[in-house]
């Protein structure tokens, strides 16, 4: 009932009220133009007309406006939720008839409503899917520039280790350069010893080649010697010879002489003499003959050491002619040696340029490193500003339910 | 084969050092020669006997001087077909035929010569001519009748101290065998 009484402030009801007041106030200025007699009793039908225009006012709102109210309210409530973050709520379908004008502006009020809070749920949905995509592409990111920068050191390490590796070869190549010079100067030293080896040994075929001659003259004195010797022989048997018939002859004078007794006396020591001549004769020729002997025997030695001689010069030439071949073979070799040590060289002088180069490009290689640490190092920390953001975001998303 | 040390020793001295070591054995074999004791003195009364010596083999002998012909070497000596040993063959002596005569064989004594004895001791006695093989007719010596020792054997009269054999030529120049071989021829 009270609030039927405060009702009656409401403005639909009061505006009915005042309508119905006026309404009433026309007629009866209208009744007493037209019948003056009634004057008197018809202002009083005025109270009533208001309170029968509150009542029905009263009557109206009730029947039409509560219901509405009513459901505006819920309404209200319910977005009220959505507003505090619970995007699933919709407004219900109003209980009024589409066939009044408020029933259709009420049941178009909550399709779009309920259209744009799809949307929104729809949206903050797909946001906070991309929000996720995000967090879990930035952890990749994260991860990849980790392992770039772990890489990038490796490589750091790597190309500093290859760097002195390098500095190593160059050091062992440049001294392979330098002893390949050394062999190199060795071997032409030992071409030039062989060249003076070679000519030792033409000069050397040519004194056994006068060796040779002059045994050979040698050997052509001896056998004149020798047959000279022999000659000699002859004449000493035949003075022996000689000897040997004056032996005889004394002999026989001797014999004669002691055959004769007293006188012969005188005539043996003649004998005698004469037998002496002859022993001497004949010891001196036995004297020549064993010398001469020696000498033949010397003279047989010398032949046969002229010949051994001959043989050895023989040999000896055929051993130098062997050690000259020997020494050309060998000078070519060491010719072949010091043209490969020269090739050795330069080829090394060239793989120092080349260790040059690749000592350069290492350098390069560790500049570009350290460039892509600085770099990956600034894409981790933007990513890691980008995740800040996102994480943010993402706690504002946590308050809404969707 | 080569005689190496001969001929080192040849080689490694020369001339004039063989010439010393010659001059040196010379002289002291000269001086051993001189250095030998003279032969004793003997009297000039004492009897001597005329010999000439020949060395035969290993042995020396004497044969008086006085059935000594001459000496001579041996040349073209013929042989004699189916005789003793002991006669070698014939010489011609002066143009007359002389039997060569072997002592040795005759006196049956060993015959190992490396050199056959190529001179010839003429011999003449009880008129047999030999030409007596010898190495070498050494001498004409007078013995001192009182050094020879008497020794009784067939064809020897004694034996001196000088080891040389006298041959006895009365009975050698006598036997039997020669004497046949004389009339056969």
């Amino acid at each position: 009932m009270m609030r039927s009484l405060s009702l009656i402030w409401h403005p639909t009801v009061l505006m009915t009220a005042v309508a119905c007041g006026l309404v009433m106030a026309g007629f009866l200025l209208v009744l007493t133009a037209t019948q003056p007699q009634l004057e008197a009793n018809v202002w009083g039908g005025l109270p009533v007309a208001v309170a029968v225009g509150f009542v029905f006012g009263v009557v109206n709102y009730v029947l039409s406006y509560r219901r509405m109210d009513a459901l505006l309210s819920e309404y209200t409530a319910v977005l009220g939720r959505v507003a505090a973050g619970n995007l699933t709520e919709r407004l219900p379908a109003p209980s009024l008839s589409v066939s009044t004008r408020e029933g259709r502006t009420l049941h178009a009020l909550v399709d779009a409503t309920n259209h744009m809070l799809d949307k929104l749920q729809t949206l903050v949905k797909d946001f906070h899917a991309a929000l996720q995509r995000l967090e879990a592409d930035t952890q990749a990111i994260l991860a990849a520039t980790q392992r770039q920068i772990n890489m990038a050191n490796e490589q750091d390490a790597v190309v500093t280790e290859t760097t002195a590796t390098v500095n190593e070869v160059r050091a062992t190549v440049t001294e392979t350069a330098e002893r390949a010079q050394t062999v190199a100067e060795v071997a032409q030293l030992s071409v030039n010893i062989s060249r003076a080896g070679i000519d030792a040994v033409s000069e050397t075929i040519e004194g056994m080649d006068i060796i040779r001659r002059k045994v050979e003259d040698i050997a052509d004195n001896i056998l004149v010697l020798s047959e000279h010797t022999q000659q000699i022989g002859e004449i000493i048997a035949a003075v022996n010879a000689l000897a040997d018939q004056s032996r005889m002859l004394a002999l026989n004078a001797s014999v004669e002489a002691a055959r004769a007794g007293e006188e012969g006396k005188g005539f043996a020591v003649v004998a005698l003499e004469v037998r002496n001549l002859a022993d001497q004769n004949r010891d001196a020729t036995v004297q020549v003959r064993e010398i001469l002997s020696e000498i033949q025997r010397a003279t047989n030695m010398a032949v046969m050491v002229t010949e051994e001689g001959s043989k050895g010069v023989d040999s000896g030439q055929v051993l130098v002619n062997k050690a000259g071949d020997a020494i050309r073979e060998l000078a070519k070799a060491i010719e072949d040696a010091a043209l490969a040590a020269m090739q050795i060289a330069a080829s090394t002088r060239q793989q120092t340029i080349g260790m040059d180069q690749l000592t350069g490009a290492m350098r390069t290689i560790k500049h570009v490193t350290t460039e892509t640490v600085s770099s990956t190092m600034q894409v981790e920390a933007s990513v890691q500003r980008l995740r800040d953001a996102a994480a943010r975001v993402s706690t504002l998303l946590g308050d809404l339910t969707f | 084969m080569l005689e190496l040390d001969w001929l080192r020793d040849y080689l490694e001295t020369d001339d004039s050092t063989r010439q010393e070591r010659a001059l040196a054995a010379r002289l002291q074999e000269r001086a051993r020669a001189y250095a030998a004791l003279p032969p004793p003195e003997l009297p000039e009364s004492i009897e001597r006997l005329p010999v000439v010596t020949f060395t035969l083999g290993s042995d020396r002998y004497a044969l008086d001087v006085r059935v000594v012909r001459g000496v001579r070497p041996l040349e073209r000596l013929t042989r004699v077909p189916a005789v003793p040993p002991f006669y070698q063959g014939v010489v011609n002596v002066r143009g007359r035929m002389t039997t060569v005569f072997e002592l040795r064989a005759f006196l049956d004594l060993p015959i190992d010569d490396s050199t056959p004895p190529q001179e010839l001791l003429l011999a003449e006695a009880n008129g047999l001519l030999l030409a007596m093989r010898t190495h070498h007719v050494d001498d004409v010596l007078f013995l001192p009748k009182p050094e020879i020792n008497p020794f009784h054997a067939p064809y020897t009269l004694g034996i001196t101290p000088e080891r040389i054999v006298l041959l006895d030529h009365e009975t050698l120049f006598s036997d039997e065998r020669l004497i046949v071989e004389r009339s056969s021829s």
